[in-house]
């Protein structure tokens, strides 16, 4: 009993909250960027001239690991981990900071695969109408909203948790 | 349960090969520059629509350097499909026809005793001198299991019938039933959809065509091809414009057999038909454009590549034979792009 | 023109005349002969004619067609298609007699009676447009076997007319002309030893008068001496 307690004691929670933000996003961003970089690749293969247009599409679904990290940084900072005195918390308040990471991490999972999925179809775009970039770029970049939706929810959650 | 999993398609599986075919697909023949080069005033002009296209340069205005060059641009669009496709299932359904073509040639040159070499295509998934060799030790356990299953079958056939029109049929039959198969062992809608029409065509065009040739309806239990989405014992009744009409009538291929049923009435032309058939094939293809990556880009740009290097015979051999560039251009098939 | 280098006698007189008279025949015979050759000679040329323009619109479609299909199709499937020929078709040939030229007569069966045996190619890889081309060769076999025939008849009868053009031409202006001459020669020949022969006769006569007149004349002058 004694160590499920000091286990899900609140620093932990909170930690595990920071580690899922980083976690999920960074995967939902490497991915993304993954299959972006393999239609990058493709679309290079035929037309070397295109290196700057699609590398722009590339880098699109890479914003969510950054989301993430911020989340992450920012419930470390807050539990004193990072730049301070470690600050005691209860498991109510971990608890709540692990909630805070959640729709960063969901999300920024989720739309980063889908973001990196759009990128890929935008390369279609680029390989044939080079000069549709701007057009080709909206389409990735609607799925940045919800992205920072989440990133939005999180923060709000992080500044609302009082400790 | 681990066959089930390897027959799921990744589309992400493409990404790279989509990408590469999207970008070669801007080198596709539109319908404005089939037409260019039909309306192009000297030949080289013609040639020129075709090197702006990456084609490479066409040493002569004769035939015989066309067929060469298309023969090379199709055994290059094979051999980077083959490389490209994550799964040579693709490449190997489009292949078939050069392996039952060999097959068919072979088997008949068997019965005639002439030399077949000029009419063969080395194009198929089996290298050419390995069916031949094949044929000659009688030893078909390296060939594909559905040919090998039909190869000594064809070879009766004809030592008893003489006919080599009930070979074609046996050997056609057999080639759509592996297409199918491949097709559905595959798992991609698009690609069985596709051999399903195909085959929908192939039996509009037999029923309609035999009719013509004054044959009974008979004969269409060897002709008609199973498989597609029109039930082939519909067919298996006289001919008449009116069936033809009303079997077809629901499926995509309905302005063909409008085109067919016209035929028998004495009114069309087989090639009117033959058209409607390939436009109807070309947009159901086009679909795969709508497709930002899987396998249907490769299918669909493997089926275009085939019916542009017919477009580009049938410009060529229209220009050099003089056609007006109205008559050639009514002749054209859809373009994918 | 030259006559025939023969002895002026009588007998060839008669020999000749008789070698006219066949020559005139034979001319005459020769003539007739031409005559009815060149009214066949035209009614095959005219039959020909129609003939071979019908084949030959045809032989155009049929090529139209055939090159459409091999536009469609890739050349190695268009001729593996026709690669195995199925109908067999067996000709015979008899002789037929126009004014002694023989002209051949072609006949034609195929091996088997159905006429839509002669595709001898699946449907799945063909083109339409091969059937047209096949179903038109086949129904001009027929006349194209028919054209054969008459241009070969037309070509022996213009031959046989010609060869009876040079004999009616080497009678009439050769053969009768030079028999003729030789005749005319032979006949001034003779009457002019008849005419020769005749004055020899006159002038012998003449001289046979003169002695009897002397003869006569010394008898009377034997007879008066002998009286004086």
């Amino acid at each position: 009993m004694e160590w499920i307690t000091s286990l899900f004691n609140g620093t932990n929670m909170a930690l595990a909250g920071a580690a899922f933000a980083v976690f999920g996003a960074g995967t939902g961003s490497a991915k993304g960027v993954g299959i972006a970089g393999e239609a990058a690749a493709g679309v290079l293969t035929e037309d070397p001239g295109k290196f700057g247009q699609t590398l722009l599409l590339q880098a699109l679904p890479g914003t969510q690991g950054i989301y993430g990290l911020i989340i992450g940084f920012l419930i470390l900072i807050k539990i004193g981990i990072v730049g301070g005195t470690p600050v005691e918390l209860t498991t109510i308040q971990g608890l709540s900071l692990m909630v805070a990471g959640l729709p960063i991490g969901v999300v920024g999972f989720t739309s980063g695969i889908a973001q990196g999925r759009a990128s890929a179809a935008c390369m279609g775009i680029i390989a044939k109408r080079p000069e549709e970039l701007g057009k080709a770029m909206m389409y990735p970049a609607m799925v940045e909203t919800y992205a920072v939706l989440a990133l939005l929810a999180s923060f709000l959650m992080w500044l609302g948790i009082a400790i | 349960m681990r066959n089930l999993a390897k027959n799921i398609i990744k589309d992400t599986d493409y990404l790279y090969a989509s990408a590469r075919i999207k970008a070669l697909e801007k080198n596709l023949l539109t319908r404005e520059r089939m037409e260019r080069m039909c309306e192009a005033r000297t030949m080289e002009d013609t040639f020129k629509v075709l090197t702006e296209c990456g084609w490479p340069e066409i040493p002569s205005a004769s035939m015989a350097d066309v067929e060469q060059i298309l023969a090379q641009r199709r055994s290059e669009t094979f051999a980077m499909l083959r490389s490209l496709a994550p799964d040579q299932r693709i490449p190997a359904v489009f292949l078939m026809k050069y392996d039952y073509h060999n097959l068919k040639t072979l088997l008949k040159s068997e019965a005639t005793g002439e030399k077949p070499d000029a009419l063969l295509i080395d194009a198929g998934r089996v290298p050419l001198r390995q069916l031949m060799a094949m044929l000659r030790e009688n030893s078909f356990s390296d060939m594909p299991a559905a040919m090998a299953a039909v190869v000594s079958e064809g070879r009766d056939l004809l030592s008893r019938t003489r006919d080599p029109q009930l070979l074609d049929f046996s050997l056609d039959r057999a080639m759509y039933a592996e297409m199918l198969d491949t097709a559905e062992a595959f798992g991609s809608g698009f690609l069985t959809g596709y051999i399903r029409l195909m085959i929908d065509g192939v039996n509009l065009r037999s029923a309609v065509r035999l009719r013509r040739m004054g044959k009974g309806s008979e004969i269409l239990r060897f002709a008609l091809v199973p498989g597609g989405n029109v039930s082939i014992m519909s067919l298996m009744h006289d001919i008449s414009p009116d069936l033809i009409e009303s079997v077809f009538a629901s499926s995509s291929l309905s302005a063909a057999a409008g085109a067919g049923a016209a035929v028998l009435r004495g009114e069309g032309t087989l090639a009117i038909m033959d058209l409607a058939c390939d436009d109807a094939l070309i947009r159901y293809l086009k679909r795969a454009k709508y497709v930002a990556f899987g396998a249907e880009t490769l299918i669909g740009y493997l089926a275009a590549q085939e019916s542009e290097l017919t477009a580009v015979r049938i410009i060529i051999a229209g220009r050099l034979a003089g056609l007006p560039s109205e008559m050639i251009i009514e002749r054209l098939r859809d373009a994918y792009v | 023109m030259a006559r025939l280098n023969v002895n002026p006698t009588r007998m060839e007189l008669t020999r000749l005349k008789r070698r006219l008279v066949t020559a005139r025949r034979g001319h005459k015979l020769l003539k007739d002969k031409r005559d009815e050759l060149m009214k066949q000679f035209l009614s095959i040329v005219h039959q020909n004619h129609d003939l071979r323009q019908s084949v030959e619109a045809a032989l155009m479609q049929a090529h139209k067609s055939f090159a459409v299909a091999s536009a469609v199709m890739s050349p190695e499937f268009l001729e593996e298609a026709l690669m195995y020929p199925k109908q067999n078709v067996s000709l015979s040939l008899k002789y037929r007699n126009i004014m002694s030229v023989n002209v051949p007569l072609y006949d034609f069966k195929t091996l088997s009676e159905d006429a839509s045996e002669i595709f001898p190619y699946g449907l799945a890889t063909t083109s339409g447009e091969l059937d047209d081309a096949v179903i038109t060769l086949s129904n001009i076999l027929e006349e194209m076997l028919l054209l054969a025939q008459l241009e070969k008849t037309a070509q022996m009868l213009a031959q046989e007319i010609e060869k009876t053009r040079r004999r009616v031409n080497a009678l009439e202006y050769v053969m009768i002309p030079q028999l003729q001459e030789t005749i005319k020669y032979i006949v001034m020949k003779l009457d002019e030893n008849e005419r020769g022969n005749l004055s020899r006769l006159m002038k012998v006569k003449d001289m046979m008068l003169e002695q009897a007149r002397l003869a006569a004349l010394k008898q009377d002058e034997m007879m008066a001496e002998k009286i004086s």
